[in-house]
């Protein structure tokens, strides 16, 4: 009985022996593949971000502004940014160039809001060796928001522009560098790679059009809805001096921080006529606020600051046909506000 | 905090687990304490303010249980119960027994928008558990640490299984670094912390994206065309059980990492060949107390036919409304109810059924009735119900390839728990693992992290 006893514990401790080195195995084999992973995505840099010098070849493979615009706000070639989303994205850099004798990099990322606008702000200024000629940064009404944290709905790498270290390594633990990686490999060592626009202009006109937001009944039915049409008129805004913008505080910062030879200039994008709340509305009382606070933030900091304000009754923007939806404007309105920002450009330059 | 995000595996866990290990070997008696601590602190990282309350809930169903056992007091236990529930009810159940009310002429009750504390549904379970076995005698008096420890035990806390008192407490007085298969029950409990979050975040979070389109789409009104609807209906079938069973798997590996052994709460459910077998299947932990606890209260099968279908639709009935305050729970708990009813008639009457066929009435009464449980409105269903039978929008557009998936692996395939439980300690099935758990890691570093879809009840 003894012998059984015995024989059964060596047993015991045999299978205990193999079910501990099994689980070191798991533990060690997946903090090391992880490491490992983490090693190797670190030094391909999937997104050309410049934090490895391992591989020359510059720029990204096409893809979305998200991830593209850590290349292109790095690129020493461009002197002048425009920053925005959707609402700025049909500005082509070519013709701002062409009027202005500057080298502009469109950095729009369609859904994003103030705390993206001002990451990719600090990226491209992070990355400047000689101070930038000139900012653009589109103001929409999301900059109006009261919420401190200036919270998006819709995701944005954080972490991709994130001065920390540690920071960005986190963020490279994500299904979509895995799925990155051998993609960033193939343009690396590809023999003539696509490569992504370096300038970041990008026309939707042909997406929108292919939607049928110019042709479709139904979508060319809401420019016609007016959300403000029951809307209270005030004599005064109820909240007068007490509406607080916590965008503006975070841009006078960014605004003081700019070089004073920069000319910056602040476009609000157009809306179409029956987006604009009628004044007399709390509305139009809280945009009225909102862009007095933003501009008063930047140019109490930053002199060489421009106002280009589309966002306000004009022909253009009672004209359905020169509007997408309510807020997205199509080509001819984009032209003119080229013409405006350079002009306001040469003013300041 | 979520077991599938990176501050609970990369922080929490590694301390607890060192922190506990070192407790176990060195300062055996600060192992509860260390433990219950551990869970204090995981359950407060959610919502610190929600640590007052479980901590009160817990020394009030102590303290009653002490003077219970001093000085026998019957009504004591059924008052603790009630009281119990009424806590629920009010955080729970407030507005809904306020919008009834005020359907009585005249009665204009008030509308408070209350927090629910995580978990609580769970936690006034095994209040009622341990207070009724007290009564019964079945069940001893515990110090505070051990009971708190009962309620709060981490792994356990947010969304069970629920654990009987006598499946958990033994085991809180064992040393369970010292058994000869300590390094096997880590490392098994590793593995099916690994294969719930691989069910989770593949599986259950891939299903919500061909669910949840669906049903905002039926949400806001739009027709669905019969593809569409079944993508729902299945989409979100899968869905729930990959979440649901994912995270049981997760919290009896964690638990078996920290030496404890929790009760299995899914055995293949869409294998059920009958109503009855498949609540025997799903949720096991609260079928059995349902059984145990209310049905059987309630009746149960020995005092006649008519008592033992009123007791079985009425604990149904209630235990939808468990889930939530809303009458689509309560529907969706009394069809249940209804279910099982006319099973109990037809076992009676003697008829039989081909297992085939008896698969396939009880998964389709499952989907069909899931649906009302998703929907959140009766018109949200109508619409949905209308697109399966063919009254929707015109066209078929299914999505089908997660479908497939999930219906091989849930109908087909054995359970995580069976795998897992029969694995060698062989160095190619750990380096499976680490592979799986390093995918695993980078799809949680994904933006879209969702949350388990029991932590709503």
């Amino acid at each position: 009985m003894n012998s059984s006893i015995s024989s059964s514990e060596a047993a015991a401790q045999h299978d205990g022996a193999r079910w501990r080195r099994f689980a070191v195995t798991l533990v060690v084999g997946t903090l090391a593949v992880l490491t490992g992973i983490v090693t190797l995505a670190y030094a391909v840099d999937p997104y050309d971000s410049g934090r490895s010098a391992l591989f020359e070849r510059p720029g990204v493979r096409p893809q979305g502004p998200r991830t593209a615009n850590a290349s292109r706000g790095r690129d020493p070639a461009f002197d002048a940014v425009v920053v925005g989303n959707s609402r700025i994205q049909l500005l082509a850099p070519e013709r701002l160039n062409q009027a202005t004798g500057l080298s502009f990099v469109q950095l729009a990322v369609p859904g994003s809001g103030p705390k993206e606008h001002m990451t990719l702000i600090d990226w491209y200024l992070r990355h400047r060796k000689a101070p930038p000629r000139a900012l653009v940064v589109s103001v929409d009404d999301l900059w109006c928001t009261s919420d401190p944290n200036l919270a998006n709905d819709k995701p944005f790498p954080f972490w991709l522009y994130s001065a920390d270290p540690l920071d960005y390594a986190r963020g490279l633990v994500r299904f979509d560098v895995l799925e990155e990686l051998p993609l960033r490999l193939a343009y690396l060592f590809g023999k003539d790679p696509e490569r992504a626009r370096p300038d970041g202009y990008w026309d939707y006109e042909p997406e929108y059009a292919a939607l049928g937001y110019m042709t479709n009944p139904e979508i060319r039915k809401r420019l016609a809805q007016k959300p403000y049409a029951a809307a209270e008129r005030l004599e005064r805004d109820p909240l007068e001096g007490r509406r607080r913008f916590p965008a503006a505080g975070r841009f006078r910062e960014i605004a003081a921080a700019l070089p004073a030879e920069t000319a910056l200039v602040l476009v609000m994008p157009p809306a179409y006529t029956n987006l604009q709340p009628p004044p007399g509305t709390e509305k139009a009382f809280q945009d009225q606020a909102c862009k007095a606070a933003i501009v008063a933030a930047a140019r109490q900091v930053h002199p060489r600051t421009a106002v280009v304000d589309w966002r306000v009754d004009r022909p253009e923007n009672r004209n359905p046909d020169l509007f997408f939806d309510q807020m997205h404007y199509r080509l001819p309105i984009a032209r003119l506000i080229e013409r405006d920002v350079s002009a306001a450009l040469r003013r300041l330059l | 905090m979520l077991f599938n995000s990176f501050i609970f595996l990369f922080a929490f866990l590694p301390v607890a687990l060192l922190v506990h290990w070192l407790v176990e070997r060195f300062k055996p008696d600060w192992r509860l304490p260390v433990l219950l601590g551990l869970s204090l602190l995981f359950y407060g990282y959610w919502d610190w303010r929600f640590v007052p309350l479980l901590v009160l809930s817990v020394m009030v169903n102590w303290l009653i249980a002490e003077t219970f056992t001093r000085s026998g007091r019957d009504i004591l236990i059924p008052l603790a119960v009630t009281a119990n529930l009424v806590a629920l009810a009010f955080f729970k159940y407030f507005n809904f027994f306020a919008e009834l009310a005020a359907l009585v002429p005249g009665i204009r009750p008030p509308h408070y928008d209350i927090a629910l504390p995580l978990g609580i549904s769970f936690f006034t379970f095994h209040h009622i558990m341990y207070l009724t076995d007290l009564k019964a005698g079945k069940a001893p008096r515990y110090d505070l640490v051990r009971y708190s420890l009962y309620i709060g035990f981490f792994p356990q806390v947010l969304a069970g299984p629920l654990v009987r008192w006598s499946e958990i407490m033994h085991q809180f007085d064992e040393r369970p670094y010292q058994r000869p298969d300590a390094a096997e029950r880590f490392a098994r409990g590793l593995m099916l912390l690994v294969a719930g979050l691989a069910k989770k975040v593949f599986l259950g979070d891939q299903l919500a994206d061909y669910t949840n389109p669906v049903y905002a789409a039926a949400q806001a009104g739009q027709a669905l065309d019969m593809g569409q609807a079944l993508q729902g209906a299945l989409g979100f079938t899968f869905q729930v059980y990959f979440d649901f069973s994912g995270y049981t798997d997760m919290a009896l590996g964690l638990a078996l990492m920290f030496g404890i052994v929790l009760p299995q709460n899914f055995d293949a459910p869409y294998r059920a060949t009958s109503l009855q077998d498949f609540w025997r299947r799903w949720h096991m932990t609260l079928s059995r107390f349902l059984r145990d606890y209310l049905y059987i209260a309630l009746g149960g099968s020995r005092r006649g036919l008519a008592i033992q279908l009123a007791a079985l639709t009425a604990t149904m009935t209630l235990g939808g409304l468990w889930h939530g305050a809303g009458w689509t729970f309560i529907v969706w708990g009394a069809l249940h109810g209804i279910g099982l009813s006319v099973a109990v008639l037809w076992r009676k009457a003697g008829y039989t059924m081909p297992s085939w066929l008896g698969w396939f009435l009880t998964f389709a009464f499952f989907v069909l009735t899931l649906t009302i449980f998703r929907s959140g409105s009766f018109e949200v269903a109508w619409n949905f119900y209308k697109g399966l039978f063919g009254f929707g929008a015109e066209g078929f557009t299914l999505k089908w390839r997660a479908l497939a998936i999930g219906a091989a692996i849930s109908m087909i395939g054995p359970t995580a728990w069976t795998v897992i439980h029969k694995l060698p300690p062989r160095p190619w099935i750990a380096a499976l693992f680490v592979l799986l758990f390093v995918v695993v890691l980078f799809k949680i570093g994904d933006d879209a992290n969702y949350e388990f879809i029991y932590f709503q009840f």
